[in-house]
C-alpha cells in the first residue's frame, strides 16, 4: 500500500514537472511570436520611412476594402461592448448578492422542466446576445440546473421582448414571429436536455475569481471585481470573434448564399453558415432576414435563430467562458438541429 | 520598473484606453459611423460601468501580480481595434460594401407609413426625398411619385454605361454590419438648358467619380415597377452629418 503511494505521489511529482515544462515551453513560444511580430512591424515602419512612402499609407488607409473591414468590426465591437458590460455586471452581482441555497429553493430542479423555464428567463434578463454568456455562466455556478444554463444561453436573445417585437417590425407577420419563436424554444430546450451533464464543473471554465474572500472589500466592490474579471476574458474574445466576423463579411458576397439558396436543403444550410459569419445583433438581423425576398420563410426563420445562437463573435466568447468539449458539442448540436428542424419545416410547407 | 511587470497596470491602461475611446465617439458625434443613435444611451452606460471598474482597478493595483506572455498577448488584442481606428479614420461605409451586400433597388417595410407621412420638403418645384422615400412611395403609391421632379441625396456608383449611375445610400436597422444598400438608377446626360430644353454634355470640372457625394435633381420614371431618375442636374455635396439612413 505504502509503495502504491509513493508510486502515485512520485507520478503525481513527475505529471506536475511535465506540465510546467509544457507551460514553459508554450510561454517560450509565446514570446519569441511576439518578439517577431514586433521585429517584423519595425521593419515594415522603417521602411515606409526609409523609401519616403508615409504619404502612400494614407492611401492605404482610404482602400475601401480596409474602411468596410475597420467599420464592420468596430460596429460589431461598439455594440457588443456595452452589452458585455452590462451582462458581467448582472453576473457579478448575482455572484456576490445571491446565496446558493436561495437561487435553489427558487428554481425547478427538474431536467425538463429547469431548461423550459431556463428559455423563458429572456424576459427576467433580458440581454442581448453577448451579455448572457456571462450571466449565464453565473447562473450555472449559482446552482441552476445545467441544462436550464444552456437553455437561457441559447434562447435568450431570441426570446425575449425586444427581438420578438423587432421581428414583427421586419415582416409585419405574426408567423414569422410564432416560428422564430417556436424554433428558438424547441432548440434551446432539447439541447439543453440532451448535452447538459449532472455536474457543472464539465461546462465552466475555471479562470482567477480575483480577490474572493477578501474581507476588506465591500460588496459592491465586489462586485465591480467580478464585473471587471468577466469583462477582462470575455471582452478579448469578443474582439477577435468581431474581426473574424468583418473579415468574412468584407471578403465574402452574400449574393452567393442567395444564389445557393435557391435548393430548399442548400438553403437551410447556406443561411446557417452566412449567419455565423455575419454576426448580427439579434434585434436587428429580421431587417436583413426580409431583405432575402426569393428565399423561403423557412430558411429566414433558420437564419434568425442560428445566428443569435453561434455567430463566430458569440463561438469565442463561448470558449472564453466554458471548457472546449462542451463547446464542441453545444455548437454540433445547435447546428444539427437547427438544419434537422428546417429541413422538417420545409417540407411542411415552410 | 517594477509597475511596468505587474499585470494590474496593464489592465488599469485597457480600461482608461477605452473609456477615452467611447467618450470621443460620443464627443465627435462618430458613434453613428458605427451605430444607430438608439445604441448611445447603452454606450454612456458602457462608459460609466468601465469608469466603477477603473476606481477598482486603481485600488488593485497596489497589490503585485507578476506579468506574463499571456497578458501582453491580451493587451495587444484589446488595443488593436484602437490603433485600427486611429489609423484607418473610418467614414463612413464606401460603395464597396454595396456591392458585396447587394444593392437592393425594391424597399418595402412596416416603417413605410411613417415615412410616407414624415413631411416632404421641397425645394422649388422638386420635392425632396431620400432614396428610402422614393423606393418606398414607388412600390406602395406609384401614381404620387410618377413624373414628379424629385431633389435627391447619395453616393455615387458608376457602372459600365457612361450616361447611367446608380445612386446609393446604405439603411440601418442597429450597426453597420446590418446595412442594407439602397439604390436608384440615375440616367445623366449632362445638364438641361433651362431656355431652350437642351442637353449639354457636362464640362470636366463638374465631372463626378465612385463614392463622391451628389445631389441629383430630376424626374422620376417608373419602368416594369423600377424606379429611376432622369437627372437634369447633378452637383457633388459634402456629405450629410447622419451618414445612413434609419
Amino acid at each position: 500500500m505504502r509503495q502504491q503511494d509513493f508510486e502515485n505521489k512520485n507520478f503525481e511529482k513527475y505529471n506536475f514537472k511535465n506540465m510546467e515544462k509544457i507551460k514553459q515551453k508554450k510561454e517560450e513560444t509565446l514570446k519569441k511570436i511576439l518578439i517577431s511580430i514586433g521585429v517584423l512591424f519595425l521593419f515594415f515602419i522603417f521602411n515606409l520611412w526609409q523609401s519616403g512612402s508615409f504619404s502612400q499609407l494614407n492611401r492605404i488607409v482610404k482602400n475601401p476594402k480596409l474602411q468596410v473591414f475597420t467599420i464592420v468590426s468596430l460596429a460589431i465591437l461598439i455594440e457588443g461592448f456595452p452589452f458585455i458590460l452590462i451582462g458581467s455586471l448582472i453576473s457579478g452581482t448575482i455572484e456576490v448578492l445571491v446565496s446558493e441555497d436561495k437561487f435553489k429553493k427558487i428554481l425547478p430542479q427538474g431536467k425538463f422542466s429547469s431548461a423550459v423555464f431556463g428559455s423563458f428567463l429572456g424576459f427576467l434578463f433580458p440581454v442581448c446576445s453577448c451579455g448572457e454568456i456571462p450571466v449565464s455562466r453565473r447562473l450555472m455556478k449559482k446552482g441552476i440546473p445545467t441544462p436550464g444554463g444552456i437553455s437561457y444561453l441559447l434562447a435568450t436573445a431570441i426570446i425575449n421582448p425586444i427581438t420578438l417585437f423587432s421581428t414583427y417590425l421586419a415582416f409585419s407577420s405574426l408567423k414569422m414571429v410564432f416560428g422564430r419563436f417556436l424554433i428558438a424554444f424547441i432548440v434551446s430546450v432539447f439541447v439543453g436536455i440532451l448535452i447538459a451533464p449532472e455536474d457543472k464543473s464539465e461546462i465552466l471554465k475555471e479562470y482567477e475569481e480575483g480577490h474572493k474572500h477578501d474581507e476588506n472589500l465591500s460588496k459592491f466592490e465586489r462586485i465591480f471585481i467580478h464585473s471587471g474579471n468577466d469583462f477582462l476574458i470575455m471582452g478579448k474574445y469578443l474582439i477577435i470573434g468581431a474581426t473574424l466576423a468583418s473579415l468574412f463579411s468584407t471578403f465574402t458576397s452574400r449574393e452567393v448564399f442567395i444564389a445557393i439558396g435557391k435548393n430548399k436543403v442548400l438553403s437551410i444550410l447556406s443561411m446557417q453558415i452566412l449567419s455565423i459569419i455575419l454576426s448580427l445583433c439579434s434585434y436587428a438581423d429580421a431587417f436583413v432576414a426580409s431583405s432575402f425576398t426569393y428565399l423561403p420563410d423557412i430558411s429566414k426563420i433558420i437564419f434568425m435563430i442560428s445566428g443569435p445562437m453561434m455567430s463566430i463573435s458569440l463561438i469565442l466568447v463561448y470558449f472564453a467562458a466554458f471548457k472546449e468539449k462542451f463547446v464542441k458539442k453545444l455548437l454540433v448540436s445547435v447546428f444539427l438541429t437547427l438544419f434537422i428542424l428546417g429541413i422538417i419545416g420545409s417540407f411542411l410547407g415552410g | 520598473m517594477k509597475i511596468f511587470k505587474n499585470r494590474q497596470f496593464y489592465e488599469f491602461l485597457i480600461i482608461i484606453f477605452y473609456i477615452l475611446f467611447f467618450i470621443s465617439l460620443i464627443f465627435t458625434g462618430n458613434f453613428k459611423i458605427f451605430v444607430k443613435n438608439f445604441y448611445f444611451p447603452y454606450i454612456v452606460i458602457g462608459v460609466l460601468i468601465l469608469v466603477f471598474l477603473l476606481t477598482i482597478e486603481i485600488k488593485k493595483m497596489k497589490n503585485f501580480k507578476q506579468l506574463n506572455v499571456y497578458d501582453i498577448f491580451s493587451f495587444i488584442i484589446f488595443l488593436f481595434p484602437l490603433i485600427l481606428f486611429i489609423l484607418v479614420r473610418p467614414t463612413a461605409l464606401p460603395t464597396y460594401a454595396a456591392l458585396k451586400r447587394g444593392i437592393q433597388t425594391e424597399f418595402l417595410s412596416k416603417d413605410i407609413l411613417k415615412s410616407l407621412q414624415e413631411k416632404i420638403e421641397t425645394e422649388g418645384k422638386y420635392k425632396k426625398l431620400t432614396i428610402k422615400q422614393l423606393l418606398a412611395l414607388s412600390k406602395s403609391k406609384p401614381e404620387e411619385i410618377e413624373e414628379k421632379d424629385v431633389s435627391i441625396e447619395g453616393m455615387v456608383y458608376k457602372g459600365e454605361e457612361k450616361e447611367k449611375f446608380t445612386l446609393i445610400r446604405f439603411l440601418i436597422t442597429c450597426c453597420a454590419a446590418d446595412a442594407t444598400p439602397l439604390g436608384v438608377e440615375v440616367e445623366y446626360k449632362g445638364i438641361k438648358e433651362k431656355s431652350t430644353g437642351e442637353w449639354i454634355p457636362p464640362e470636366e470640372k463638374e465631372e463626378f467619380k465612385n463614392e463622391d457625394w451628389v445631389n441629383v435633381k430630376g424626374k422620376v420614371k417608373i419602368e416594369e415597377g423600377k424606379v429611376k431618375i432622369i437627372a437634369e442636374e447633378v452637383k457633388k455635396t459634402n456629405p450629410p452629418s447622419d451618414p445612413y439612413l434609419y
